[in-house]
C-alpha cells in the first residue's frame, strides 16, 4: 500500500478534522444562520465573516451514487471500486461524501420514495476530516476511522484494505 | 440589449492536436496566431486585440504573449472560463469591435499536455475542489460528472445505449474530420458498451481524452472581412449565465436553459430553424442536457430525441458536434471551449473538408464548464449565420 489520501486543504477545510465524535458539524453563519459547505472564510449569503462549526441535521436524501474504478491517487486506486454519493441536507446544501457499501445499491430513481442516509465526519488515513454517508441505522455510532465507518476489517496486516 | 450587427467571425483555425506534447503553451497559441494571419492576409500589426483562454499558460499570461509574439495590441482579454471560453471571447471581442476599442481581435485557446498535467490541474482546480472535491476519490471531473450523470439517468430513464448513440454518431463525424485525435478509429455501439469502467456509470468512451492543441478565429467588422475577401459568419445572438440555478440540489439543467428564450428572441428564429448544433460534450449527459436546455428537444427527452433522429454530419435531421466533439477530437484544455464555435464557423463558411454539412446556414453553439465543487458554473450559447461574402 502506498501513500495517503489527499491531505491538501485550505485553513477552513482542515478544520473539518477538528470536529470530533463523528457528529456532522458544518460552518454556520453567526449573523444569518446559513449552513455553508464547502468550507469558506465568509458567509455566501450575507458576506459576514464570523462562522462557527455547529452540529447540523445529519439526515439527508441520497441524490446519486457512483463507483469509481479509477483515481489519480494510488490510495484510492488500490481500494476500488470506491463509492461516492451526493447527499442533500434539509438545510439546502449538497454534500459529496464517501459512502458505506450498503447504501449505494438502492435505486434513487423512485423519487416518490427518497432514500434517507446519515452523514458523519470521520478521520481518513491522512488525518483529514471527511464526510461519510451511512445507513440511517448508523446514526449515533462512533467510528475511529474512515475505514471503520465504511465497515472494513481493520487489522494490522490485512492485505487489502486496512491502514 | 444591443445586437451584434456588423461583427464578423472569420478564419477558423484548429491545429496541433496531440495526446502529449513537450511544447509549452505559448507555442500552441502562437501557431494558431500564425494561421490566423496567413488565412486572413493580415499583418501582426493589424491585429490590435488578443483574447486568450488557457489552463496551462502560467507562469505566462496574455500580456507576456504580446512580448513573445512581438505585438503591440491595445485590447487584451484573458478567459479563465473553460468550456465557455470561446463564446465569451467572441462576445467581448464583438463589443470591442462595435465600440471601436479594437479593430481586429484574435480569439484563441491553446493548451499543452504532458503526463501528470491533468492530475495537477484537477487536484487543485479551486479551493472548493481542494477541500470538498479532490479528497473524495481523487477522480477529477469524472467523479462529479459520474454523480450528475447517474442522477440524470435515474431521473429521465436514460440508459448507456442512449449515450452510445451520441458517442457513435460523433465518432462517425470524427472519422471524416482530419483534426480528430480519435478520428482514425471507428466506434460501434457494442464497443462503447463493453468499454472499461471509469466511474460507473461512466465508461471509457464517456470521458474525453485530455490533449494538447490550439483553436482560434478572428473577430472584425463585416466591412473589414468583405474588404479582405474573407468568408465570414455573423452573430445572430449570444447569451451567458454564471452559477445559474444554484439552488438546484444537483445539476439537472445548465445555464443554457436560462439563456435560451432570449437567445431565440434575439436571433428571431426558433430551435427548428437551426441547421447544425454544437454542444459542449465533456460528458454525454451534459450534451443531452444542453440539447434540452436549448429547446432542440423537450426537457428530459434528449435520449428519445437521439433515438429518433440522425445527428451525423451527413444525416437529414440535425447534425450535432460535426467534427466529433471533444469525445472524439480530444479535450485540449481551454481550447476545447473554442472547439464547437470554430467548427461552426468552418461549417457556415464552407471551409470544412470531409465533414462539410451541405447548405448549413445557421448554427447553434453551446459552451459549458468550470466545475468548482459539484456542478459546472459557466454557460454560454450563441446562434450564428453565414455572412454574405
Ligand atoms: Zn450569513
Amino acid at each position: 500500500m502506498s501513500g495517503l489520501p489527499p491531505t491538501n486543504r485550505t485553513q477552513q477545510g482542515s478544520e473539518l478534522a477538528l470536529q470530533s465524535d463523528n457528529e456532522l458539524m458544518l460552518q454556520v453563519c453567526d449573523h444569518c444562520n446559513t449552513v455553508l459547505y464547502p468550507p469558506r472564510e465568509l458567509c455566501s449569503r450575507c458576506l459576514e465573516e464570523n462562522l462557527s462549526w455547529r452540529p447540523v441535521n445529519a439526515r439527508g436524501t441520497l441524490l446519486a451514487h457512483v463507483e469509481l474504478a479509477r483515481s489519480f491517487e494510488d490510495w484510492f486506486s488500490e481500494r476500488t471500486p470506491w463509492l461516492l454519493v451526493t447527499v442533500r441536507l434539509q438545510e439546502g446544501v449538497s454534500l459529496i461524501c464517501h459512502a458505506h457499501a450498503s447504501i449505494t445499491r438502492v435505486q434513487t430513481s423512485d423519487s416518490s420514495k427518497p432514500v434517507s442516509v446519515h452523514v458523519s465526519i470521520c478521520k481518513d488515513a491522512g488525518g483529514s476530516g471527511v464526510l461519510v454517508a451511512m445507513p440511517e441505522s448508523a446514526a449515533g455510532e462512533k467510528f475511529a476511522s474512515l475505514e471503520a465507518a465504511l465497515g472494513w476489517p481493520v487489522a494490522e496486516d490485512f492485505g487489502g484494505r486496512a491502514v | 440589449m444591443q445586437d451584434y450587427r456588423g461583427v464578423a467571425l472569420c478564419t477558423p483555425v484548429s491545429r496541433d492536436y496531440a495526446r502529449y506534447s513537450t511544447r509549452a503553451t505559448p507555442w500552441f497559441v502562437g501557431r494558431v496566431l500564425r494561421d490566423l494571419l496567413a488565412g486572413s492576409g493580415l499583418k501582426k500589426s493589424d491585429v490590435d486585440g488578443l483574447a486568450v483562454a488557457s489552463f496551462s499558460l502560467a507562469p505566462d499570461t496574455v500580456v507576456t504573449l504580446c512580448e513573445y509574439f512581438a505585438m503591440e495590441p491595445r485590447w487584451l482579454e484573458a478567459l479563465p472560463f473553460g468550456g465557455a471560453s470561446g463564446l465569451l471571447a467572441i462576445q467581448k471581442a464583438a463589443r470591442a469591435v462595435q465600440c471601436g476599442d479594437a479593430e481586429v481581435v484574435a480569439c484563441m485557446g491553446g493548451d499543452t499536455s504532458a503526463p501528470g498535467n491533468f492530475r495537477e490541474l484537477v487536484s487543485d482546480f479551486s479551493t472548493f475542489t481542494r477541500d470538498a472535491g479532490y479528497p473524495y476519490g481523487a477522480a477529477g471531473p469524472n467523479g462529479v460528472f459520474a454523480l450528475i450523470t447517474q442522477h440524470y439517468m435515474d431521473k429521465h430513464g436514460v440508459s448507456r445505449s442512449d449515450f452510445a448513440r451520441l458517442c457513435v454518431a460523433q465518432r462517425y463525424n470524427a472519422n471524416h474530420y482530419s483534426g480528430a485525435l480519435l478520428g482514425h478509429k471507428t466506434l460501434s455501439e457494442e464497443e462503447y458498451l463493453s468499454a472499461p469502467e471509469i466511474a460507473s456509470p461512466l465508461h471509457l468512451f464517456d470521458c474525453v481524452m485530455p490533449c494538447a492543441g490550439g483553436e482560434g478565429l478572428l473577430v472584425m467588422s463585416t466591412e473589414r472581412a468583405r474588404n479582405l475577401n474573407l468568408a465570414y459568419v455573423e452573430i445572430a445572438a449570444l447569451g451567458q449565465m454564471f452559477n445559474a440555478y444554484s439552488s438546484d440540489a444537483i445539476q439537472t439543467r445548465t445555464g443554457a436553459a436560462a439563456i435560451a428564450p432570449d437567445l431565440y428572441n434575439q436571433a428571431g428564429i426558433g430551435p427548428r430553424d437551426v441547421d447544425i448544433v454544437q454542444t459542449y460534450d465533456d460528458y454525454p449527459a451534459m450534451s443531452l442536457m444542453q440539447l434540452e436546455d436549448l429547446k432542440i428537444c423537450s426537457a428530459g427527452k434528449a435520449a428519445q430525441f437521439l433515438r429518433e433522429r440522425v445527428t451525423t454530419y451527413d444525416g437529414e435531421d440535425i447534425p450535432h458536434n460535426t467534427s466529433g466533439g471533444q469525445l472524439s477530437v480530444g479535450q485540449a484544455g481551454a481550447a476545447a471551449g473554442f472547439l464547437g464555435l470554430v467548427e461552426a464557423v468552418r461549417q457556415l463558411t464552407e471551409q470544412a473538408a470531409g465533414n462539410q454539412v451541405l447548405g448549413a446556414k445557421t448554427a447553434l453553439v453551446s459552451g459549458y464548464g468550470m466545475v468548482n465543487y459539484d456542478r459546472g458554473l459557466c454557460s454560454a450559447a450563441g446562434i450564428f449565420k453565414s455572412g454574405k461574402a
